[in-house]
């Protein structure tokens, strides 16, 4: 019956079990007198990348050569979910390697948003293998949970609990209204697994059909309204700026980081493959347009760091759905691409915006005299950006050159064009972090401590991988192409 | 000898008489001072019993340790009240950071130099570099309705041999050599003060003036030109105390020779 499937399921299982164990571990040793109630979000950190790393390699061990349905067709391992949890994997380690100073430095003796992240983190590997419904629908609660939770984990300021409780009723909305989508698909064609949807489903052009259809046009609408609610794409983004800007900035780099990859991963599942129609594609081309438009808009009139983060990862949002509105095997090569490069463009980001985080790095202003206080973070910190807004030679030119190729290989030219003004526009604020810190005479000069070894290894690896990818991307590329083939084929 | 050797001198009322011209609120060791007619040098010392000794005499009969193979310590925590360091400022090796002192980032502090943050706390700004046997010290309140800390901004060079005392250095300001700079006064941004100048207590150098002299007077205003080379002077003092560090490794050697030292037993363990 099931004994296949542990085999398969040797890294979720491993990830859980670490959970628990670190959570008691947590949960004994900070409350025991003997040793003083020592705060232990440290130890339970680095205990949580040690989990995770050991995890990445027991799904990296168990390299799919063909497609295996688990655990009755709910669950479904192949190359996609594979370089997925990899990726996924790769990226929550990142944000590990992140907080291990944060905890400390905030004075925040909470070691359960680390057992929450690696729990959300294997809600998130079960999420990108769901292969029905159901599956993907219990995958996405368990991780938004988690979410709601460590939104709100700094218990003394207003913002993180305003933060969370806005997320939380945003995010159970979004659920209800996905919830509803299922019970539309499920009501109108009996089966909730992707496979047999996608034999329904084969062919079929709902518009033609009469009142049969239409429950199944409203249902994959719910269910694409609530997967864009998710991502923050567009008319849905209301609450991320707010959410950004008011967790904890650990909390945001996770939320802006990890979520990304398993949401577009399971977008990918459900409708590339299980609902191939054109239908779908003139609302994701709508919301894309509009996140690339608002993307650039609105963060032109961001003073705070996070929320300017937060617009641009809403517009970084629409410029991925490009590609997944072009359906061609290039566009979702390119949305993975692009995927791929935004994390670690974002990890950077939010590995100096942590790193800078002594007196409340808050306003951008604040980055003043970096360029003299700090000349190599300034140089980084310029970098990123630059790559951020897509100038030539870094990793951020070439995810957005590959989505508009796609776009326009794929005729959907006003998406190209926007794309490219869009881009244009975000120049303007992504270049003004260089003009404060390298032309503007700051009143009053911060002086940042020293980051830590991990945050500083971080972001030179990812420096380098941004300034220095396009001497080599065809690994990426093969990769990429491999995951987009598996799914369309 | 029995009992501890009391290494103070005692005239008290001498000494409270020194420490109202020093105007410190706490009593001082005089450098000299007059017991029984003999006129008591620096480096003699008085026993309970009015017996004086010469350092040699001291070292040779007490138990008090005269020699400490440690040396002295560079940062002294006073209380709660710990020094901190920038992790590329250029402290030197027998300079006394006590107290509250905070030396920043790319400040340099050079050879021989006191920072005593006893009463309240001193901060050497960004790049600022403070020259050989200086002394800075902070006074528990200000006569002037100002901060008795002792603040000195960025990009400020303060001379060989000075004494700054509870006062305020603003941004790019250059303080001459034997330069003494009194409680409560404010030396404001791109101000020079001349070598052997004398800032009395409450005075404020206003911007862009160069001042010289006992009482410190106003001597004429700083050029343009000099007020684009205050930065780059203090630039130019960190990068040779760049040069300096080099020469530091992040753990001193010293403790080899120690255990050295034990092994042939010419220190009690």
């Amino acid at each position: 019956m099931f004994e296949h499937d542990f085999l398969a399921l040797f890294p979720e299982i491993f990830l859980i079990n670490a959970t628990i164990i670190l959570l008691i571990y947590g949960v004994v040793f900070s409350t025991s007198k003997k040793y003083d109630y020592p705060p232990l979000v440290r130890n339970v950190g680095w205990l949580g990348l040690l989990s995770v790393l050991i995890t990445i390699l027991l799904v990296a061990v168990g390299s799919p050569l063909a497609v295996a349905n688990l655990v009755y067709n709910n669950l479904i391992i192949d190359n996609f979910t594979y370089f997925c949890q990899i990726f996924l994997l790769l990226s929550t380690a990142s944000t590990m390697v992140m907080c291990l100073d944060y905890f400390k430095q905030e004075s925040l003796n909470a070691f359960e948003s680390i057992v929450l992240i690696l729990l959300s983190t294997c809600s998130m590997l079960f999420m990108i293998s769901a292969y029905d419904l159901i599956a993907m629908y219990l995958a996405i609660e368990l991780q938004s949970l988690c979410f709601y939770v460590i939104a709100a984990s700094k218990r003394d300021s207003e913002f993180s609990t305003e933060a969370g409780l806005k997320y939380f009723i945003l995010g159970a909305f979004s659920s209800g209204i996905l919830l509803f989508g299922c019970s539309m698909i499920y009501g109108f064609t009996g089966v909730t697994n992707f496979e047999e949807l996608a034999k329904i489903f084969t062919g079929y052009e709902i518009t033609l059909f009469g009142a049969q259809s239409s429950g199944i046009f409203m249902g994959i609408l719910f269910i694409a309204v609530g997967f864009l609610f998710k991502i923050t794409a567009v008319p849905f983004h209301m609450w991320a700026p707010d959410v950004y800007e008011g967790s904890p900035t650990i909390v945001t780099a996770f939320f802006s980081i990890a979520p990304k990859i398993s949401i577009l991963a399971n977008m990918l599942r459900v409708f590339i493959y299980s609902f191939y129609d054109p239908t779908w594609q003139q609302l994701f081309f709508f919301c894309s347009i509009a996140s690339m438009i608002l993307g650039a808009l609105a963060a032109m009139a961001q003073n705070k760091v996070k929320r300017l983060l937060a617009y641009s990862s809403i517009g970084h949002v629409g410029y991925l759905l490009i590609g997944f509105s072009c359906g061609t095997i290039e566009g979702i090569q390119s949305l993975l691409i692009g995927i791929f490069i935004y994390v670690l463009m974002t990890v950077n980001v939010f590995a100096i915006v942590l790193a800078l985080r002594q007196n409340r790095f808050k306003y951008i202003a604040d980055l003043g005299a970096l360029a003299k206080t700090n000349p190599i973070l300034a140089i980084t910190l310029s970098i990123t950006m630059f790559s951020y807004a897509g100038i030539p030679p870094l990793a951020g030119f070439c995810s957005k050159f590959y989505l508009f190729f796609a776009a326009l290989g794929c005729g959907a030219y006003l998406l190209a064009l926007i794309g490219v003004v869009t881009s244009v526009i975000s120049c303007f604020y992504y270049i003004r972090f260089v003009k404060i810190m390298y032309f503007d005479t700051p009143k009053t000069w911060i002086l940042y401590k020293p980051m830590d070894r991990e945050k500083s290894l971080l972001l030179a690896i990812t420096v380098f991988f941004i300034t220095f990818f396009f001497l080599y991307p065809s690994p990426l590329f093969l990769v990429t192409h491999q995951m987009a083939l598996c799914l369309c084929l | 000898m029995a009992g501890a050797v009391r290494c103070q001198a005692r005239g008290a009322g001498l000494m409270r008489g020194l420490a109202r011209i020093a105007s410190s609120s706490l009593p001082i060791a005089a450098p000299t001072a007059v017991i029984g007619g003999r006129i008591l040098q620096r480096s003699d010392f008085v026993t309970d019993s009015g017996f004086i000794a010469t350092r040699q005499q001291c070292r040779e009969m007490s138990t008090h340790v005269s020699w400490d193979y440690r040396g002295q310590r560079q940062m002294v925590p006073l209380g709660g009240r710990v020094p901190s360091m920038a992790v590329d400022a250029f402290v030197a090796p027998n300079v006394v950071l006590a107290g509250s002192v905070e030396v920043q980032d790319k400040a340099c502090v050079f050879y021989g130099s006191v920072l005593r943050g006893d009463l309240n706390k001193i901060v050497v700004g960004f790049c600022s570099n403070i020259g050989d046997k200086c002394v800075l010290h902070a006074a528990a309140s200000s006569p002037t309705g100002l901060s008795a800390e002792t603040q000195i901004g960025k990009y400020v060079t303060i001379g060989n041999f000075s004494t700054l005392r509870s006062c305020t250095i603003e941004d790019e300001v250059v303080i001459g050599q034997r330069c003494v700079i009194m409680e409560g006064s404010l030396v404001e941004t791109h101000a020079i003060l001349e070598a052997g100048s004398v800032v009395p207590p409450g005075r404020r150098i206003p911007s862009g003036e160069v001042w010289a002299g006992n009482p410190a007077r106003f001597v004429r205003e700083v050029s343009y030109d000099e007020i684009a080379a205050i930065p780059r002077l203090a630039e130019g003092i960190r990068e040779i105390a760049e040069s300096h560090m080099g020469e530091f490794l992040p753990f001193s050697t010293a403790y080899l020779e120690v255990e050295k030292l034990k092994k042939t037993s010419a220190l009690a363990a």
